[in-house]
């Protein structure tokens, strides 16, 4: 599964389908997997606080598609936080429908007394556990995580998402999780501390 | 942030200045937050019983004045920096991390001075008018438990006072004001208006010392504008605007309310018109005045505002408090948990709620030692709290200056040397009436420890900042090495550097 769509589930109540995070920061904290998936894929890179296009060839993914060229269409713009900020507007949305489209999620509409509301369910709930239970393995018990696994790691600690995938608590779980992050590739570790400083942010600012 | 705009044609641009503030919703949170109401009906005749400060017109004006040159310095720092809304982030950058530290815990004693009070101030007040209307027989910490559970449940929620419910209660605030203002200045006791609590002779009067502390706690909520910089359309313009244009306001708001007062009562009799007022069983100050010239009815609404103004105060306070113990916990000055967000809500849980058992310690002190709500607690916490914002506002610009030493960013001369000076000897002067006459802010005789107590209880919680500073440095040099930085700076990644595992160790070096 790709970065987002691991995060979005990770993100996600696997029975009632509702975020588990406020609007905002899950939209950034999707935007930073989107801009991760496109740095994984060798398309964009990281430094000082800005993002670099190395890549311009269309990505496979349509998703990946069009950020990559809503960031090539505005070379004005390079700062992290003004992407993760604008990706991150539409990024549950967009994700959601992709992993429709994929058949990872299913709409599932309610009718209450005032309106309609329309969730997105996993399809299947064992796989939508996967991703989490897959970085509880590995953290717990200190075994090696490739890049893409350590980027999400990432984005759930930038995003407070912790004490979900770690819910036994143990201290060197967490130290493990805080090394590896330290440890990422540059570019994702920029991007990794920029959604956390951005989440903050958005909580200081009352934007939540 | 660089951002050059092609004006219009950048679609980011665009899609982002959509859900961005602009220069009047900040006005209002920054008029909102000073909570006009609260402070002219609450503070203002307590502040004239109390310390019989006569020339609080006056010292409303000049405070306002003090405030105004040292926002020049602090509205253009705040544009250079991270965390602009936290005083210790200026005190860092400027004055080093000791200090800075030191400033924060002196922030937090600050914010929770102003913030607690109101619980009491509510109680006081919301069960006398109750009492006295439906014949009951509240205590005043019934009403202020009340007032402590919903703020402590909104605060949990994340629900704040939209912007929309907030301009109106606010613009219904100010009407109401400027009525019973109006009302007051025509019907003047004794026939004649007298200008005298406007005079600038003011300053060399014994009680103005009192007159200032009690007029900068109004003040509160000022500095709340730069909260929202990065949130604004135009960053180097909406700050600045905002937090001039609401001075501004409030000032003569403040200023005008405690003179018309004093001219309907007469300037000889506001002082003890104000004591009678205060029994648990008299009508505010006030709302006396306005029932006598504008009806019962419309007394009434005034008290509904004025109730709703102090919710409005708390809730805005506790979130203050809430949001610096949340950006200490994130920098691990303060333990970490109180750094979480994770919630559906996006609240800062943690600290809000250790905000609000804070609260509920303080509440229950005063009500098992029996303990004046009113003079006690709303008032001589209050203040304290006024008076620490002194000494915020001090830091900061000795803390201007320090930042802008090193590069002067292109902020002209003015902005970053002379008018910070100017506010530094103003708010010095300020500081220093104030601490000479602090017995007679607190209505107490001259050799009373607690006019010592109260004021030097700031250089307390100061050391114990400078000592955990170094308790820092000492055991966890990676947090230190980022404290007040803000997590913006991606030279300064703030990352924890962890352990690695002992499997992984061999051979392995360590990150970051």
């Amino acid at each position: 599964m790709l970065v987002a769509d691991e995060f979005y589930h990770v993100a996600q109540d696997e029975s009632s389908g509702k975020p588990l995070l406020h609007a905002r920061i899950l939209g950034l904290g999707l935007a930073a997997a989107l801009l991760g998936e496109l740095m994984l894929a060798g398309h964009l890179g990281a430094g000082d606080g800005n993002i670099v296009v190395i890549n311009q060839r269309p990505p496979e993914d349509a998703l990946a598609h069009t950020v990559l060229d809503q960031i090539i269409a505005e070379p004005q713009h390079r700062d992290i936080g003004i992407w993760l900020a604008f990706l991150g507007k539409t990024a549950p949305d967009e994700v959601g429908q992709r992993m429709l489209r994929a058949g990872l999620l299913t709409r599932s509409e309610s009718r209450g007394l005032l309106r309609t509301t329309v969730r997105y369910l996993p399809t299947d709930r064992s796989a939508a556990a996967w991703p989490e239970t897959r970085l509880r393995r590995f953290l717990t018990r200190g075994e090696q995580l490739n890049v893409h696994d350590g980027l999400l790691a990432g984005l759930v600690f930038a995003t407070d998402l912790t004490r979900k995938v770690l819910w036994d608590g143990q201290p060197q779980s967490f130290q493990y999780l805080a090394w590896v992050i330290s440890n990422l590739p540059p570019p994702l570790r920029e991007l990794v501390a920029k959604t956390h400083s951005a989440a903050g942010n958005v909580v200081v600012a009352h934007r939540t | 942030m660089a951002e050059q705009k092609p004006a219009g044609r950048s679609f980011v641009s665009a899609a982002l200045a959509e859900d961005r503030l602009g220069i009047p919703s900040v006005i209002f949170f920054v008029v909102s937050a000073a909570a006009p109401l609260t402070v002219v009906i609450g503070l203002v005749p307590t502040g004239y019983a109390v310390a019989g400060a006569k020339s609080l017109p006056f010292a409303f004006l000049a405070v306002a004045v003090t405030l105004a040159l040292f926002c020049v310095g602090y509205v253009a720092m705040a544009r250079h920096i991270s965390n602009a809304g936290a005083f210790y982030a200026y005190a860092t950058r400027g004055l080093g991390r000791p200090v800075g530290v030191a400033t924060a815990l002196i922030a937090l004693l600050t914010y929770n001075a102003l913030m607690i009070p109101l619980y009491g101030g509510f109680g006081f007040f919301v069960s006398g008018w109750l009492n006295g209307k439906f014949n009951l027989n509240l205590n005043w910490w019934t009403c202020s438990l009340a007032i402590w559970l919903l703020v402590g449940i909104l605060g949990v929620l994340r629900v704040d006072l939209n912007s929309k419910i907030l301009a109106v209660l606010l613009i219904a605030e100010v009407t109401v004001l400027l009525i019973l203002d109006g009302a007051d200045i025509g019907n003047p006791a004794g026939g004649s208006v007298s200008f005298d609590s406007l005079a600038p002779a003011n300053i060399a009067g014994v009680g103005f010392g009192a007159a200032v502390v009690i007029a900068i706690t109004g003040f509160a909520g000022f500095e709340s504008a730069a909260v929202y910089g990065e949130e604004t359309r135009n960053r180097r313009r909406t700050v600045a605007v905002s937090t001039f244009v609401g001075l501004s306001i409030i000032g003569l708001l403040y200023a005008g309310s405690a003179w018309a007062m004093s001219v309907a009562t007469g300037s000889d009799q506001i002082v003890a018109k104000s004591a009678e007022s205060l029994a648990p069983d008299a009508a505010p100050l006030v709302l006396a005045l306005a029932g006598e010239h504008l009806g019962a009815t419309f007394a009434d609404i005034a008290f509904v505002l004025f109730s709703t103004s102090m919710i409005a105060a708390s809730i805005s306070f506790h979130n203050t408090v809430a949001r610096y113990t949340f950006a200490l916990g994130r920098e691990r000055v303060l333990p970490a948990p109180l750094g979480r967000t994770g919630t559906r809500t996006g609240a800062p849980v943690v600290a809000s709620v250790s905000q609000s058992v804070l609260g509920f310690l303080v509440l229950v002190l005063f009500a098992v030692m029996g303990w004046d709500p009113l003079v006690q607690l709303f008032y001589y916490g209050g203040t304290l709290g006024g008076f620490g914002l002194l000494v915020c506002v001090l830091i900061t610009s000795v803390a201007v200056i320090g930042f802008f030493a090193r590069d002067s960013r292109g902020e002209s001369v003015w902005t970053r040397l002379i008018a910070p000076i100017l506010a530094i000897v103003a708010v010095g002067f300020v500081i220093f009436r104030a601490v000479e006459n602090f017995y007679v802010l607190l209505n107490v005789a001259e050799d009373d420890p607690l006019r010592w107590i109260l004021p030097a209880s700031y250089l307390v919680v100061a050391a114990i900042g400078l000592l955990l500073a170094a308790g820092l440095k000492a055991a966890k040099p990676d947090v230190y090495a980022t404290i007040g930085l803000g997590a913006d700076s991606v030279a300064n990644v703030i990352l924890p550097t962890g352990v690695p595992p002992q499997a992984e160790r061999a051979g392995v070096g360590r990150g970051a």
